[in-house]
């Protein structure tokens, strides 16, 4: 039953994503990009997530990464979301290294793990991270959605200038604390366990390709370090 | 007052009451616009599109996506509005498959 909802969400995305490319490349100005870029950003990550969900590993691949070159080509003034095809994605994993593409939606999410030499994506590729919704990214970087903006765009915003030991400066470091914990829970500590069955030499080069707001957090600091 | 402004009044009545939550009072307005609209289909579609965002929000998905379906041939005359329909198409299988038999939570107005 599921898994026919998960295709039906793939097939209207699919329709959206490619009508949106239409409007997109017709836009005739900058808002309308814009607009384009804001409204359909969410629909690369869902349906990515979908197809994953459909074991279209390949496609959800070359999705996400559509997405997130047509935020950068807004963002960057560069030329256009083309994306990368399967191949040119994975040979983004770094020599000896991996390559490591969150997910994240209203669903949940998952991690894609690729050790370098990867050809195509593999089933063992996908760490499933239920966790890992989009609300809880939303709380990580600004607490409850209820109350005023704090986690760790509040700290950044009100104490990132404190002087050290003074109490902003300590509630600032305690964000920091608090989020690098979250996200290892999260997301980091099942990719850290990943890359280590890969067998990854330690300080080996990983590539992480973040999505929406996990882009805004730390994710290399990612530990679960004692308080 | 014609048909057309009535609906336009009722539409932004029906965008106010959804965005403060109030679903049930947004369906409610949104059903009351005429079907006529003075042969102005395009905006019926609207009225159609929201009435269906309205619908999820209130959890019920079946009508939800029908009321977006009747829509779709008129939204096809305008790009960035068609392939919002057809995004919240996904939403509503996306949300139907996180959920089992159906779940909450669209976002965007026509």
């Amino acid at each position: 039953m599921r898994q026919r909802e998960w295709e039906r969400a793939a097939e209207a995305y699919a329709a959206a994503l490619e009508l949106g490319a239409q409007v997109f490349q017709a836009a005739g100005s900058d808002a309308v990009r814009r607009r384009e870029v804001r409204e359909s950003w969410h629909v690369h990550a869902r349906a990515s997530y979908a197809l994953l969900r459909r074991g279209q590993l390949a496609d959800a691949l070359v999705t996400l990464d559509r997405g997130k070159a047509r935020l950068l080509g807004e963002r960057l003034g560069l030329a256009p979301e083309t994306g990368l095809d399967t191949e040119r994605i994975l040979a983004l994993a770094p020599a000896g290294g991996a390559l490591v593409m969150p997910v994240v939606t209203p669903a949940g999410g998952a991690a894609l793990v690729f050790p370098a030499g990867r050809r195509t994506p593999a089933p063992e590729d996908v760490l499933w991270l239920d966790g890992l919704t989009d609300l809880a990214v939303v709380e990580l970087l600004g607490g409850p959605t209820d109350a005023p903006l704090g986690a760790w765009l509040g700290g950044f915003m009100a104490e990132r200038g404190a002087l050290l030991g003074s109490p902003g400066r300590l509630a600032w470091e305690e964000a920091i604390a608090t989020a690098i914990g979250k996200l290892w829970k999260l997301v980091m500590g099942a990719v850290h366990e990943r890359l280590r069955r890969l067998g990854l030499a330690r300080g080996a080069p990983v590539a992480i390709v973040p999505q929406g707001g996990l882009s805004l957090l730390p994710l290399a600091a990612a530990g679960a370090f004692p308080r | 007052m014609r048909p057309a402004e009535w609906a336009a009044t009722t539409a932004e009545l029906g965008q106010a009451h959804a965005a403060h939550g109030d679903a049930d009072q947004a369906v409610a307005l949104y059903r009351a616009a005429p079907e006529e609209l003075d042969g102005n289909r395009e905006e019926w579609a609207r009225i159609a599109f929201n009435l269906s965002l309205a619908l999820a929000q209130s959890g019920a998905y079946a009508e939800a996506e029908r009321r977006v379906r009747a829509a779709l041939p008129v939204l096809r005359a305008e790009p960035a509005r068609h392939r919002k329909a057809l995004a919240t198409l996904g939403d509503y299988a996306f949300e139907a498959a996180r959920m089992g038999a159906g779940g909450r939570g669209v976002r965007g107005r026509a």
